[in-house]
């Protein structure tokens, strides 16, 4: 269905394989929200904003020539593409961010916030000669990074 | 206060490991001073996208194995 979707509007089968990815991930999100409700059959909601994410990209590339009807049912999902679109915006200013604070402040920042690593093993694996130094440390990465991570979201609407 | 510090006490108050006491006298101090409570909040909004991020990441992680 997405497969057909992409491939008769400009697209290839490895779009399609990402938008697929891309629904779903829509999807989980919307799953982990308290309030979570779906009023329709899961293969129309992941169709409904498969259909949307691949619209908005040939937008962007110009390439949006077929006309928008639909052949199978489709539902209103522009808020959790929306939503999804800001998620993926921070996160990507994030990695960004991560990516200009340098080494080894990466890798020590990552171990304690991505891979939720203690301040022992991190001294450990680092070197430093105490988990309060590995601390100390942590924190002025942090206060890198926030510094990026602001200069970046400032500028962005 | 000193930023290593600031952080030290954000971490400590968003993890929930402050003693009830400390806790009383960190949002005394919150307050009573509009700097310290705008910073705090800048850490606990920043700390938030770093958990987003690094919940994001992991599950990346998960769906390319």
């Amino acid at each position: 269905m997405i497969k057909s979707l992409v491939i008769n509007n400009n697209g290839t089968i490895d779009d399609a394989a990402d938008i697929f990815q891309e629904a779903m991930i829509v999807l989980f999100e919307k799953a982990k929200l308290e309030d979570f409700e779906l009023h329709c059959q899961i293969k129309t909601f992941i169709y409904s904003v498969s259909r949307r994410i691949w619209l908005k990209k040939l937008q962007k590339q110009a390439r949006y020539t077929t006309s928008s009807d639909s052949l199978e049912e489709t539902i209103p999902v522009e808020e959790d593409v929306e939503n999804h679109e800001k998620k993926q915006n921070d996160f990507y200013l994030m990695e960004a961010a991560l990516a200009k604070v340098g080494e080894p402040c990466k890798s020590l920042l990552e171990a304690y916030y991505i891979h939720k690593k203690n301040m022992n093993e991190i001294a450990g694996s680092f070197g430093y000669t105490n988990a309060d130094n590995a601390k100390t440390q942590k924190y002025k990465c942090l206060v890198r990074l926030k510094k990026l991570f602001f200069a970046q979201y400032k500028l962005t609407p | 206060m000193e930023d290593t510090l600031l952080i030290d006490a954000v971490e400590r108050f968003a993890n929930g490991e402050m003693s009830a006491q400390e806790k009383t006298y960190f949002e005394d101090l919150r307050k009573n001073n509009p700097e310290l409570d705008q910073a705090v909040v800048e850490y606990l909004f920043f700390m938030n996208e770093i958990q987003k991020h690094s919940k994001a990441k992991n599950f990346k992680t998960l769906s390319t194995k």
